[in-house]
């Protein structure tokens, strides 16, 4: 069977130069990665700062398309489709950022706000409203909640709302980027328990990315580490967590406060 | 690392907060953002303060130098007794002869508080010409000498703020936070922007400098990882007020208070996987409404009538352990008991 998403030799580079220079690459943001990620599975994809994981991220789902190297969701190499196809694409796999309050347009009401998202996934103008009150039943918010503005809610509500608007057009793969990383620690189990959830609920598949490695450890089925751009670490999870290959995987867990060690 | 204890119950104390109260006003809103704090911080020791946002550790540090009174309706109530005095009462320019000097603060993004038009090495000498009436000789080779106390290369003098990596920024902050020999070292989340193995090198430096130069040091931080790493003795921050105060491995494996227990399996790691996290229902609460009663009552598992009534005070529980709860204890008595059935 072949995996739900793969990754192969993707790079990322970018350029410096001018009109009149010749473009030269300078930065490889991300070097040679591949990977698989089987559905219904959580990838976890950690990382220090600067060492491509966003890059990758956003690679991925061809919102910076790759400068070399493939990829392919269920089978659909991204890089063949055009325009209006990957539009289409689009909705099969969508990207939740970090801060969910740079996320909404605080002019619009949640109802609007999710309303374009049903809209961009082609649901019929009459059911939209029944809809978007059955996406925030999804994420545990209630319908009532739809009049109002995003100034109205919490950060952990503001990311429920921004989970609910990825899952507009029923996706089946999410990538979430450093999806807790700005909410306090009480809010941070409610949201993670929230998508594992979604994850059994709805047969997603995740990359999930964060620079919190204990928070990988908890979710993930394989554990991918990238280092200035090249992963240096990839296995099933317990595989990594128990004999990790790389001698900086190792160091990195060392440095990683912890509560509870082992597993 | 951490967990070390240099002193025992007998550590002086340095730091004294008695029921510091602090309310913010603006339109007819008050905003009680520390309601009744009583922390002691000894001499020698890493006191870490643990809290969620809101929960007041940042008003607290500002309060202890100072740092509100810029802004608008500031009221403060209580005490801070440092050396026979009450830090509270101080004229500012009594109290600027402290700040820096005896008792300094690291922030957690140190690009915003260093002036970006200052070398480091500048700063240092601004700080000893005004605390030390240093001249510009015996400053530099003071700043020398701080700059290979944090490990930090010569070259570093002449540096500005931003042509510094996340981690030496850090370690200027803390050099210019050391000039004058503090007794006390506030520190507000100062790892909290670094990667592991930047955060993990700060830390360590921060016990090496205790160690050395004999500082105490109360470290605010939102990671429970973090404090349980680098703290000798911790509190942890509700709403305003200290729910509870350990030992560092007492509070990490005994704690007594259901927010701290409850806190402390919120959080994910490979030993926990394939379970779901526990939940603490709802959110912090704003500090213009904070319940009555227990602040936690609303959101706590095991509240009764009495919760919501009257606020428990912070009381010894056993050695050393004091907690702010009528049920101490009471949640993993309960879950066990449920386990059983």
């Amino acid at each position: 069977m072949t995996p739900f998403v793969s990754v192969q030799r993707l790079s990322k580079t970018y350029t410096a130069g001018s009109l009149f220079r010749s473009r030269i690459p300078v930065t490889h943001a991300v070097r040679d990665v591949s990977f698989t990620i089987e559905r219904n599975t959580v990838m976890g994809l950690a990382g220090e700062s600067g060492s491509g994981k966003s890059t990758l991220a956003r690679a991925l789902v061809h919102l910076d398309p790759p400068s070399t190297g493939e990829v392919r969701v269920a089978g659909i190499p991204l890089a063949r489709l055009g325009r209006h196809g990957l539009r289409k694409a689009r909705r099969r796999m969508q990207i939740v950022f970090q801060d969910p309050h740079g996320a909404l347009n605080p002019r619009l009401r949640i109802k609007h706000s999710l309303g374009e998202a049903l809209a961009n996934a082609a649901v019929p103008r009459a059911e939209r409203a029944d809809r978007a009150a059955e996406l925030l039943q999804l994420v545990g918010l209630a319908p009532e909640h739809l009049d109002r503005y995003p100034a109205a809610f919490s950060g952990g509500q503001k990311q429920r709302i921004v989970i609910a608007r990825a899952l507009a057009g029923r996706p089946e793969f999410l990538v979430l980027d450093e999806p807790v990383s700005s909410l306090d620690v009480s809010i941070q189990a409610q949201i993670i328990n929230l998508l594992m959830d979604l994850k059994r609920r709805l047969g997603l598949t995740y990359l999930f990315i964060s620079h919190d490695l204990n928070l990988v450890s908890y979710v993930s089925d394989s554990i991918g580490i990238l280092k200035e751009g090249e992963l240096v670490e990839y296995g099933p999870a317990e595989q990594v967590l128990r004999r990790p290959r790389s001698e900086y995987t190792r160091k990195l867990f060392g440095a990683s406060p912890a509560l509870h060690r082992g597993v | 690392m951490g967990r070390h204890k240099i002193h025992g119950r007998d550590g002086e104390t340095v730091l004294q907060l008695q029921d510091v109260q602090v309310s913010f006003s603006s339109d007819g809103r008050s905003a009680r953002a520390l309601r009744g704090i009583d922390l002691e911080l000894r001499e020698r020791e890493v006191h870490g303060l643990v809290g969620e946002s809101g929960a007041g550790k940042s008003v607290l540090l500002h309060t202890l130098l100072h740092l509100n009174r810029g802004s608008a309706n500031v009221e403060t109530s209580g005490r801070v007794i440092y050396k026979g005095q009450d830090l509270l009462t101080l004229f500012e320019p009594n109290m600027r002869r402290i700040r820096g000097a005896e008792i300094s603060i690291v922030f957690q993004e140190p690009a915003k508080h260093l002036n970006p038009g200052l070398t480091i090495g500048g700063h240092i000498e601004d700080l000893l010409r005004y605390h030390r009436a240093a001249t510009r000789r015996t400053a530099g080779a003071r700043t020398a000498e701080l700059l290979e106390l944090v490990e930090l290369p010569r070259r570093v003098l002449r540096q500005y703020a931003f042509e510094l990596s996340g981690g030496m920024q850090q370690r200027a902050m803390i050099a210019i936070a050391i000039a004058c020999n503090p007794q006390v070292l506030l520190a507000d989340e100062p790892t909290t922007a670094l990667d592991v193995t930047v955060q993990r090198q700060i830390l360590e430096l921060l016990l090496r400098l205790r160690a050395e130069l004999g500082l105490s040091v109360l470290f605010v931080s939102h990671d429970l990882g973090v404090v349980h790493e680098i703290a000798d003795r911790v509190s942890v921050l509700y709403a305003g007020r200290v729910v509870e105060e350990a030992p560092n491995t007492v509070a990490f494996s005994e704690p007594l208070h259901p927010y701290t227990e409850l806190l402390l399996r919120s959080v994910p790691s490979a030993a926990v996987r394939g379970r779901a996290l526990k939940v603490i229902p709802g959110t912090v609460p704003d500090a213009s409404a904070v319940p009555p009663g227990c602040a936690f009552h609303p959101r706590c598992p095991i509240a009764g009538e009495l919760c919501a009534e009257q606020m428990p005070q912070l009381e010894p529980a056993c050695d050393e352990h004091r907690v702010a709860c009528f049920y101490p204890g009471q949640l993993s008595a309960l879950e066990s008991k449920e386990g059983a059935l």
